[in-house]
Formats: structure tokens, C-alpha cells, sequence
């Protein structure tokens, strides 16, 4: 019976990092093309609350539901999404861990670690290290989009709904 | 409480690499002698001496995903038009600095902006 509930929040979870992923993508941050990361709030509570291989499935999952609904999947634009992803789930598993930091901290690593892994992949794509040229603004600005998710995520952590619920 | 002293440390060690990178960025770049190398999927395929422009003037490079239409007059070089759906190539404007640079990812197209003083490695 619990694992059927554990189940059904990861799902709704997953249902909601896709919503939160293609909303956000209406929001615009000063430069076009860089997002809130309100997606990645979703991973990094389930970071802290699920084990980390449910939270690593969800993320590779909505990254390629969310290439299928925009049907841009296997697009360079795709490959970003996925290396930032892979990138920021593996240095916020990591930071979670190593008990340094408070959520708020490993939010911030993580948004700096996705751009840091779009920047690689985008240089692998176009074969040029001209790309590099971006990254000081969009680390700026990840820093900016990783406090502010950090904080919606140590705001969510102290009330801790999911882990509630499934201890009924 | 230890914990947020970390975070804040964090964060302004991050700020402060960043903005140190964006100094060394424009420091050392240069603003006159300039030409527009555009690439497509890593090849170059189009150099434009903008500098030497008297009016505005238009390039169409073939790409993966549509044609990217160029603009370019004495100040600078942009992305006017774009068949793909995001659109941030246009969002980046004109560029007249070799700090900066034009990407199209969908279409791997990217401008950069390189010194008469250097050689172009195609």
C-alpha cells in the first residue's frame, strides 16, 4: 500500500516539474533563453525527502517528457537541457550530502553547475569555445534564480507536506 | 545558523568569480579593427568587414533549421530574422565588441567578432 502512494506523489511530483518547466519557460529573466529554474525545486526537494535515485528519475524524465511535448528532443537545444540537468542533479546530490550547506546553498550550486553544464555541451555542439563568452552573465543571473529557488525550497522544507503524507 | 553563513559565503564567492570573469572578459577585448566570422556547424562561411560599411547591408546563411538572415552596418553585426521557434539569437541584439558573441543553437550558427590583428583559423 505504500509503495503505491510512494508511487503516486512521485508522479504528481513529476507532473509537477513538467508544468512548472514549460511555465517557467513564459517567464523571461533578462536575457532571453535563461529560466527561474522552478523545475529544479521539485529535484532538489525530493533530494531531501525521497531517495536520490527516485528524485534522479524524475528529473531525466521530465527533461525528456518535456523534449517529447516541445518535440525538440535529440535537438541541440535538447542535449543543453539534458547535460545541465545531469550536471546540477549530480553536484546538488553531492552538496546534499556533505552536510556544508543548507538547501538554500546547494540550490545556488546546482543552478551554477546546470549553467555550467549547458555552457560545456553548447561548446561541444558548435565546436567553438566562443560560447564561453555567456557564461559570466548567466552564472550572474544563475545565482540570482538559484537564491531565489533555494529559498522557495528551504520555505517548503520546514512544512514538509509529501513526507506527511505518506507517513499516514 | 552556520549553515546560512555558508550559503551567503557561497553565494558571494560565486558573485565575485563571475563578475571578475566579466572584467577579464571586456578588458581584454577589442572594440575597433573588427570583423564578423559567422560559423555554421563550425566551419566558417561568412567573414563581414563591418567596420568599412556605409549602409546597412543584408547576408543569408543556410543552416540546419531555416536561413539565418544577417544584418550588419558600420556599428555592429545582428540576427534579424530566424526560422526557429525560441528566438534568443534575436534577443541578443547588435554586437560590436569582441567580448560578445551571436548563437543560434537550433540552427548551430554563431558569430563571433574577431581582430584584423588575428588570424582566422577555419
Amino acid at each position: 500500500m505504500s509503495n503505491i502512494k510512494r508511487l503516486a506523489i512521485i508522479s504528481m511530483l513529476l507532473a509537477m516539474a513538467i508544468v512548472l518547466n514549460i511555465l517557467e519557460s513564459f517567464i523571461p529573466v533578462f536575457i532571453p533563453g535563461v529560466k527561474l529554474g522552478l523545475a529544479n525545486t521539485i529535484i532538489l526537494i525530493m533530494l531531501y525527502e525521497f531517495k536520490p535515485q527516485e528524485a534522479l528519475a524524475v528529473n531525466l524524465a521530465r527533461i525528456v517528457l518535456v523534449g517529447i511535448m516541445r518535440s525538440n528532443i535529440f535537438t541541440p537545444t535538447f542535449l543543453m537541457s539534458l547535460s545541465g540537468g545531469i550536471c546540477s542533479f549530480l553536484a546538488m546530490y553531492l552538496f546534499s550530502r556533505i552536510k556544508l550547506f543548507s538547501s538554500l546553498g546547494v540550490s545556488v550550486i546546482g543552478s551554477v553547475c546546470h549553467c555550467v553544464g549547458q555552457i560545456l555541451m553548447a561548446i561541444i555542439i558548435l565546436e567553438t569555445s566562443a560560447v564561453i563568452l555567456y557564461l559570466p552573465w548567466i552564472l550572474i543571473l544563475s545565482i540570482l534564480t538559484g537564491t531565489f529557488s533555494g529559498i522557495l525550497v528551504r520555505t517548503y522544507l520546514k512544512r514538509s507536506i509529501a513526507n506527511k503524507f505518506l507517513n499516514n | 545558523m552556520k549553515k546560512i553563513r555558508n550559503d551567503i559565503l557561497l553565494i558571494v564567492g560565486f558573485l565575485i568569480i563571475s563578475i571578475i570573469m566579466l572584467i577579464t572578459f571586456y578588458a581584454c577585448s577589442e572594440k575597433k579593427d573588427l570583423y564578423a566570422c559567422v560559423y555554421y556547424d563550425g566551419d566558417l562561411v561568412l567573414t563581414i568587414d563591418f567596420e568599412s560599411l556605409t549602409e546597412e547591408k543584408e547576408y543569408i546563411v543556410k543552416a540546419y533549421v531555416s536561413d539565418v538572415v544577417i544584418h550588419a552596418d558600420s556599428d555592429g553585426v545582428w540576427i534579424c530574422d530566424v526560422g526557429c521557434d525560441d528566438l534568443i539569437c534575436l534577443g541578443q541584439g547588435k554586437i560590436s565588441n569582441s567580448a560578445q558573441t551571436i548563437t543560434c543553437l537550433p540552427n548551430k550558427v554563431i558569430i563571433k567578432l574577431v581582430g584584423k590583428g588575428v588570424d582566422v583559423i577555419v
